[in-house]
């Protein structure tokens, strides 16, 4: 029983993945809305259920496929917002959870700005840190993968620091995160780019102080069809196993190259219901796609800018300041009882 | 490939795929899926092992939504009739057939029934299988489960009703014959 996750590494090899696989479908299958089957069969029986005036053959008359609200969604939806598509296991789905989410993520967006962008786009993130210098620490780096979803959507960016390379996970929708700037919008030729661990520096190196690049308007986002080259002696995982596009793989041994291909199963591009089972279908994509539609007509309405932009009027003084209204008084008090 | 979505198959399609309705490998279930696609599409009824073909019948319910939904203009569409469907004339007959005699529905397209297990008939290896039948819908075949409902055009209930009109009329001269 091959079962796919879409949160699991799938650089994993496969055995690795189904081991993991196994122990989670263990604790989650009772979970999750099973019914009695005397229930069932109770309900099954019920009047309430029985059809009135009911066709013999047909359950019920075949709809108009033409009908005015067949929502559309574009073509590019599942690009632009990757954090509002659910979870395509479906037993993991729970459409009221979602329903939810989503409403709090909506909230979320109008306190902040979160640009489109995608992985391979170089981004700035500002997070609230107590401990550093003025409570802000800023992050640039390119962004190597996008994983989870909903209100748990992460997004991973990679730099060489110092010669040591970082990377930070956040998460879209962490309220720690003030400010998140797009540098550069580009796309890849691939979806996880963490191949960028093996390449070598000048190819993950960005400087803190980068300007962020301006597209003219109405511009598409630019794909960057640069070819990576995997130069590090260890490899993380078997780069040559996974059809990544965007690398430049050394010279292999033939039993290496010969290996890649059968793991490469060729017949899995071509198998719809496999694809189906991992993607998230025309109709729930339409009702979020709507609900994304009214909360960008309800931003336009009304929208609370964050701290950073917004000077603060403060009613009461600050713990600072109001140590020195202390200090004052009691030296006036001194001064007076002198 | 992997870009072509579409609406939520209207057949069940349990989470676990059945990734071994055959031996050889997944290249071999994919050669068995492609056989009982193409009679299928073209016999428009077919019977067999539940197992493979209920299997079948969720690629022909999407390989169908797909074509509704993409055209045969659409390249990534063609690619995928040009695999999965190994006669090509078949591929013809699902965009000039099947597309329009589905354009108002919504699916399933194909209904499946259960036939009945033949015990003591089974040969080696002596196991009974569950055998469905599967058809397109509206194909030209009489019906499997007849539709009990339309008896106005049996012979016995068309000379009731026009033995019934020929009364009223009669009823109707004599009324007024008694008025006048």
């Amino acid at each position: 029983m091959a079962l796919s996750f879409s949160t699991t590494n799938k650089f994993l090899l496969n055995n690795q993945q189904i081991l993991r696989s196994v122990l989670i479908l263990s604790v989650r299958y009772k979970q999750r809305g099973h019914i009695a089957d005397h229930l069932v069969e109770h309900h099954r029986q019920s009047p309430l259920g029985k059809l009135k005036n009911g066709a013999a053959v047909d359950a019920f008359p075949p709809k108009d496929d033409t009908t005015k609200d067949l929502r559309t969604t574009p073509h590019d939806f599942k690009y632009v917002y990757p954090d509002f598509l659910p979870n395509p296991i479906p037993y993991l789905r729970d459409r009221i959870l979602e329903k939810l989410e989503r409403k709090d993520m909506f909230r979320r967006r109008q306190q902040i700005d979160i640009p489109e962008f995608y992985v391979g786009s170089i981004l700035a993130v500002t997070s609230a840190d107590p401990y550093a210098p003025n409570r802000r620490h800023r992050f640039v780096g390119i962004c190597i993968q996008r994983e989870r979803h909903g209100l748990k959507h992460q997004f991973t960016l990679r730099n060489i620091v110092d010669g040591l390379g970082v990377e930070i996970s956040y998460e879209l929708y962490n309220p720690t995160i003030t400010k998140i700037e797009v540098l550069k919008l580009e796309r890849r030729l691939d979806e996880n780019l963490a191949y960028l661990r093996d390449a070598p520096p000048e190819y993950c190196t960005f400087p803190f102080d980068m300007e962020p690049v301006k597209l003219p308007p109405g511009a598409g986002v630019p794909l960057n069809t640069i070819q990576v080259p995997i130069t590090s002696t260890h490899w993380q995982y078997k780069w040559e196993r996974h059809d990544l596009k965007g690398i430049l793989l050394p010279s292999l041994p033939r039993s290496v190259r010969k290996a890649a291909e059968r793991f490469g199963e060729p017949w899995r591009q071509w198998d719809i219901m496999r694809q189906y089972r991992t993607e998230i279908h025309d109709d729930d994509k339409a009702e979020i796609y709507e609900d994304i539609e009214k909360h960008k007509e309800d931003l336009a309405q009304y929208r609370i800018d964050s701290k950073e932009n917004v000077k603060i009027t403060r009613a009461r003084p600050k713990a600072a300041g109001r140590k020195a209204i202390l200090d004052n008084s009691n030296r006036s008090n001194m001064s007076t009882s002198k | 490939m992997s870009n072509l979505s579409t609406r939520t198959l209207r057949v069940t399609v349990p989470h676990a795929i059945r990734s071994k309705i055959t031996g050889g490998g997944q290249n071999a279930r994919h050669e068995k899926i492609k056989a009982i696609l193409g009679e299928l599409f073209r016999h428009e009824r077919i019977e067999g092992y539940i197992r493979t073909h209920d299997e079948t019948r969720q690629y022909a319910e999407r390989l169908i939504e797909l074509a509704k939904k993409y055209g045969d203009q659409h390249v990534g569409t063609m690619q995928l009739m040009d695999y999965w469907v190994n006669d090509k004339d078949l591929i013809h007959k699902v965009f000039k057939v099947y597309v329009p005699r589905y354009t108002n529905t919504i699916g399933p397209y194909t209904n499946s029934y259960r036939l009945p297990i033949k015990y003591g008939e089974f040969k080696f290896p002596h196991i009974p299988r569950q055998n469905i039948v599967l058809e397109m819908k509206d194909n030209p075949y009489p019906r499997i489960i007849p539709d009990p409902r339309n008896y106005s055009n049996i012979l016995t209930n068309v000379l009731l009703n026009e033995a019934r009109k020929e009364y009223r009329t009669e009823r109707n001269n004599r009324n007024e014959k008694k008025d006048k």
